[in-house]
């Protein structure tokens, strides 16, 4: 995946003269799609730190692909020690304060770097992106990729791609008014890594450890909904809409995702029940905005703004 | 921790340093957790001053303080925040562990009618309605930083579970049966939370 010194100086030439010329949308296109290549042949080892909302973790991270399948392992560095360890879709969490091991049938949509674009055809409606001039991190050279939002609806991205390979060194989620929500920043990396089947196995002895599995598959059924938003932000489409049983009851819910290609938002509706009340909240750069239309407690999630999750729930209608 | 140092953070967290000076401090940061500590103060220090939050923390501390954390949310924000709170030694695993989360993820719930946000209004955990949406959202959802938030969600729920098999009726006597475990959660707790006036 690393290129030699020609290589490298070629790519410096073509960032030049990519930088002489103004930014645009072909340009974006191209470092987007290197990033991707980049991110799918990956292998490397470092350390990244991961803020959100003011905490700061350091996470020591290995990363490669073994017979097609991608292998990882990250390691906490706060007191928990908690590791997370990922076999393809299988991912083990070893939280060894607690003695448990959490097994996640997570897809490999929650990888490190699954929330950045792939390609600017998608966002580009809700999105301009731009490129500015490199910067140094983690001892490389790295261009800018302002991914900025179009309207006050959804938040922006700043990515960090190292000028040799594409690799994103450090992502940023940002809000309208410029204050980073989320950040991921590798403060020291090694690309191109030969990483051990050693060094992607926990540490601990988990002997004692309690297990838990993966929850067992849920009734979910893809339905087509009559629910519809009459407000929906533009570029927002409907990605997948489902029933589920959810809760101690497991009473039917029905799950309307919402993407712009880039931010996604849940609309769950049921039954309203006991105390309907309209509630907002907050969980890490997440919003939710919960209110009460025709009979229905009505929920909007997203990683997008407070207003965008409250604009989208209180849209929700349905057709008599 | 020396001055020299606090004052290269202080910068670092304003964005005032250069792309090298930033470079040699994000190496150390990650090598040292008293500095993680120290920025996410300086960080906390920044959002009260722009009027982000304070009640909603120290307000969170107390509800979850008197072990109400899945109650409604008292529509009144204290009169005075507290600068400081301890915890109880004999606090519950699964509410330390809450805290502990709240602090790391950094989330919180308004109860109230629509259009009325205002600072003071107080954040607390999530509902487990509301606990539930969130990870079904980031089930569905991509993004490293969303899973490991549904991480913890899932994590919380753990505890709370395991609380409640070990002692069905009477929370209390669970919460002493495991008081060293949940002493040492709290004061990680502590540090995570507190915010110097």
């Amino acid at each position: 995946m690393m290129q030699g010194p020609v290589g490298e100086r070629v790519c410096l030439l073509l960032t030049g003269m990519l930088l002489a010329a103004s930014a645009n949308a072909e340009q974006a296109a191209h470092w987007l799609d290197k990033m991707s290549r980049a991110l799918e042949d990956a292998s490397y080892r470092g350390v990244l730190l991961r803020e959100s909302h003011g905490r700061s973790e350091a996470l020591e991270v290995f990363h490669t692909k073994i017979d097609g399948v991608v292998r990882e392992r990250l390691i906490s560095q706060e007191g928990s020690g908690f590791e997370i360890i990922r076999n393809g879709d299988e991912v083990h969490c070893v939280l060894p304060d607690k003695k448990a091991v959490l097994v996640e049938a997570w897809d490999e949509n929650s990888t490190l770097f699954a929330s950045l674009p792939s390609s600017s055809d998608d966002i580009a409606g809700s999105y301009e992106i731009r490129i500015q001039d490199p910067q140094r991190i983690a001892g490389r050279k790295a261009l800018l990729l302002l991914i900025e939002p179009r309207d006050d609806l959804r938040f922006g991205h700043r990515i960090w791609l190292d000028i040799d390979t594409g690799f994103p060194l450090k992502t940023q989620l940002v809000d309208r008014d410029g204050s980073v929500l989320e950040q991921l920043r590798f403060a020291d990396i090694t690309l191109g890594a030969d990483v051990s089947v050693a060094e992607l196995a926990t540490q601990h002895d988990l002997s004692g450890f309690r297990w838990y599995p993966a929850e067992a598959a849920r009734r979910v059924e893809s339905v087509s909904v009559a629910w519809t938003s009459e407000q929906l932000p533009a570029g927002f489409v409907v990605e997948s809409s489902h029933r589920e049983a959810m809760g101690k009851s497991g009473a039917p819910v029905t799950h309307i995702v919402y993407t712009d290609g880039l931010s996604k938002v849940s609309v769950f509706i049921k039954a309203a029940t006991d105390q309907p009340r309209t509630l907002r909240s907050r969980v890490g750069g997440a919003h939710s905005f919960s209110t009460v239309i025709d009979g229905h407690q009505v929920t909007a999630v997203g990683e997008v703004p407070a207003a965008t999750v409250e604009r989208i729930a209180l849209s929700m209608r349905l057709p008599r | 921790m020396n001055d020299q140092i606090r004052m290269q953070l202080s910068a670092f967290v304003d964005g005032e340093l250069s792309d090298a000076e930033s470079e040699l401090l994000v190496r150390r940061i990650s090598r040292d957790a008293d500095l993680r500590e120290q920025i996410a103060e300086f960080q906390a220090i920044g959002r009260v001053m722009r009027g982000e939050y304070s009640v909603r923390v120290d307000g969170l501390l107390d509800r979850v303080n008197a072990g109400l954390d899945s109650e409604p949310a008292p529509q009144a924000p204290p009169a005075v925040a507290p600068a400081r709170r301890f915890f109880r030694p004999a606090a519950g695993v699964a509410t330390a562990a809450a805290v502990a989360m709240v602090a790391l993820v950094g989330y919180g719930q308004l109860a109230g009618d629509a259009g009325s946000t205002t600072a003071s209004e107080q954040y607390t955990v999530p509902s487990p309605d509301m606990r539930e949406y969130y990870l079904r959202h980031g089930e569905l959802a991509t993004g490293f930083n969303t899973r490991v938030v549904t991480l913890q969600l899932r994590e919380e729920a753990l505890e709370e579970a395991s609380a409640a098999e070990s002692s069905p009726d009477d929370r209390v006597d669970s919460d002493d049966a495991t008081a060293p475990d949940a002493a040492g959660i709290d004061e990680q707790a502590n540090q995570d939370v507190i915010i110097e006036p």
